[in-house]
């Protein structure tokens, strides 16, 4: 490919020089016959011509195709390796959540509810001091009471915390866990799934732009060829008229 | 507890709106009634006294305390016991109650000095000022400052001064708290803590426990420093102290501090703590007393209005009879009188005292100043066993 694609300048100016020099040779005939010869060669250099800027056409298509082919691959080879990460983050998440997190989740809810039954017993305990603290107590009424109607009402949420810590639990154990465990599978699946789409698309898309890149440089030899065979053409052409010219003037 | 009351000369109730939450208490009680409760009280010390000689317990005994340093525990009931050897010290003399005495000093002799609980506990500073304090009124009294008795107090006054020495702030007072960034001279002190050792500092000077004298100037200085044209002592000292609106240094929340500041100032010789300054703070501390009766049993510190919290009540009542008798002789009973009362009211059925917790040292140092407060007012008795001498450190401006 890079062969062609540098050797073409060099082969199109020996070509439009040929074409040059064809044209200054016509200019000199003058009869009706030498009219339509003349008719006819100013129809090969438009064809000439024609063919000359079709080539360069294809010559830029070719590198447009070979600059998205490479731009495409690239892209498609930055979401493999994105997809490559997903899974991998998915997997460790899965595993990690097998190995550690869900026992953590669950002695994390466990010792929600120990602490919150602690923090009752506390409350409890607090109660009964104040209590007794106040038992022998008459003189400070008022303050006895709203101290110990405070502590009641932090016992009674106490207990309200400690019974929302074993629903807490419970929840937990029950499906919390399960979901979460389902939730990363199907993450972890996701995707594994993506990953496999992003191989594959990247195998799909170098085959697609070998293809364009390959039709792209057939399409210019193609060219190439029609142009040469067409000079060939012309200049045989332009032997032939040579010779008539010189048995013309040779005549008395 | 309302027999006794009953037995007082009721001639009026205090009305108060905020008294209104608490028993009816007569404005006045006479003598015969604070020696009844006075009895009471001591008997109490007297039957609570540990084997060893000490009383309360040196470690937590209750749920509402935690988070103070483990020795802070130990702290407190050092200095209860110190107080707890006041009150039996000024107590109308029997055998039991000597005996309670001597079993007490020996144990505040024994046992080891408190030592600093955390970075920022230094509640042990309350054993320094209460243990130096009582050694310094008991040295000074006859029966103990002659022979092993004086040597004994030698010991007991020198050590608690060791910690007053190490303790005292560079401005002069004495707190119980230190703030970061901490150090081993602490930062923070308090004018209610600085003032119960400022005659003590005096006496032990004289004594030569206390061997230079800027300790105690500083220290008086501190506490003259604390001092507020509202007449109220503030908590502590800052560039700018804080006043209006419901502040703890508004005198209806520096009822005690007024009192155990003017006293300590007046007895080392502040000649701005007149006479009148002394009334003044009285007629203060009895004229707003429902804030002290609000906050009483509070166990929860600084939550009742002007941040007063339970245990400035007691406190604040004994250094009101120190008060007390600095003024001339004729007038004192009329205070006493008004003053038994609010001890009185407060005092449970056993004869103990306290006005935050139960805590075992509370119950200790309440019926301590309970008892000291009561015994300050009392004409001394004619003794069956032995006549109790007038001690010769009581105030003497």
């Amino acid at each position: 490919m890079s062969s062609l694609h540098t050797s073409c300048p060099a082969f199109l100016c020996s070509l439009l020089f040929v074409t040059a020099l064809a044209g200054a040779g016509c200019a000199s005939t003058g009869s009706s016959q030498d009219g339509a010869k003349e008719k006819d060669e100013e129809k090969d250099d438009d064809d000439l011509q024609a063919l000359t800027k079709k080539l360069e056409l294809a010559k830029l298509e070719l590198e447009l195709a070979k600059l998205e082919a490479e731009q495409e691959v690239a892209s498609a080879e930055r979401k493999l390796a994105e997809a490559r990460v997903e899974a991998e983050k998915a997997r460790i998440e899965r595993e990690g959540f097998a190995a550690l997190g869900r026992a953590r989740e669950l002695d994390e809810a466990r010792l929600g509810l120990d602490r919150s039954r602690g923090r009752a017993e506390d409350a409890a305990a607090e109660l009964a001091e104040l209590e007794a603290m106040y038992s022998a107590e008459e003189f400070a009424t008022k303050t006895k009471e709203l101290v110990l109607t405070r502590s009641r009402r932090d016992l009674e949420h106490a207990r309200r915390a400690l019974d929302l810590s074993e629903r807490q639990l419970k929840e937990t154990e029950g499906y919390e866990l399960v979901g979460k465990e389902r939730g990363l599978e199907k993450e972890n699946l996701s995707a594994e799934k993506g990953l496999l789409e992003a191989e594959q698309a990247l195998v799909k898309l170098r085959l697609e732009k070998q293809i364009a890149i390959a039709k792209a440089e057939q399409e210019l030899e193609e060219l190439m060829r029609k142009i040469e065979k067409e000079a060939k053409k012309k200049e045989k052409k332009d032997k032939g008229a040579g010779k008539d010219k010189q048995e013309k003037e040779g005549q008395p | 507890m309302r027999t006794v009351l009953g037995m007082g000369a009721l001639v009026l109730v205090l009305t108060a709106p905020a008294a209104a939450q608490h028993i009816e208490v007569p404005r006045t009680l006479g003598p015969a009634e604070g020696r009844e409760a006075l009895g009471r009280s001591l008997d109490w010390l007297v039957s609570n006294q540990n084997e060893s000689g000490s009383w309360a317990c040196g470690v937590l005994d209750g749920l509402l305390e935690l988070g103070f340093s483990i020795e802070s525990f130990y702290a407190w009931q050092v200095a209860s016991n110190a107080l707890a050897c006041l009150a039996l010290l000024d107590a109308p003399e029997t055998p039991a109650r000597r005996a309670a005495l001597e079993r007490g000093l020996k144990w505040l002799d024994e046992t080891r000095p408190p030592k600093r609980g955390s970075d920022w506990d230094i509640d042990y500073v309350w054993g320094g000022l209460y243990g130096f304090a009582a050694a310094t009124e008991i040295a000074s009294d006859p029966r103990f400052a002659q022979g092993e008795w004086r040597a004994v107090l030698d010991r007991i006054g020198r050590r608690y001064f060791a910690i007053l020495e190490a303790n005292q702030i560079p401005e002069g007072g004495w707190g119980y708290y230190d703030d970061p960034i901490f150090s081993r001279r602490p930062k923070w002190a308090t004018s209610f803590s600085t003032a119960t050792v400022l005659p003590a500092l005096e006496r032990g000077e004289e004594l030569g426990w206390v061997g230079d004298a800027k300790i105690r100037e500083r220290a008086t200085r501190y506490v003259g420093r604390c001092a507020l044209p509202n007449g109220a002592y503030a908590y502590d000292e800052r560039v700018i102290p804080w006043v209006g609106g419901d502040s703890i240094n508004d005198v209806k929340g520096s009822l005690s501090r007024i009192q155990v500041c003017n006293w300590a100032l007046h007895s080392v010789g502040e000649k701005k703590i007149t006479l009148d300054r002394l009334r003044e703070g009285l007629e203060n501390f009895f004229e707003h007393h429902r804030f002290l009766d609000v906050a009483y049993m509070d166990p929860v510190p600084h939550e009742a209005f002007y941040y007063n919290s339970g245990y400035f009540y007691l406190f604040g009542h004994y250094y009101a009879a120190r008060v007390i008798e600095l003024l001339p002789e004729a007038e004192r009973e009329g205070w006493h009188a008004r003053l038994r009362p609010h001890l009185v009211k407060v005092m449970r059925e056993g004869g103990a005292s306290t006005d935050f917790l139960t805590s075992s040292y509370m119950q200790v140092a309440g019926t301590a100043y309970s008892a000291l407060a009561l015994e300050l007012g009392l004409p001394p008795e004619v003794q069956g066993v032995e006549k109790v001498p007038e001690k010769p450190s009581q105030p003497r401006r």
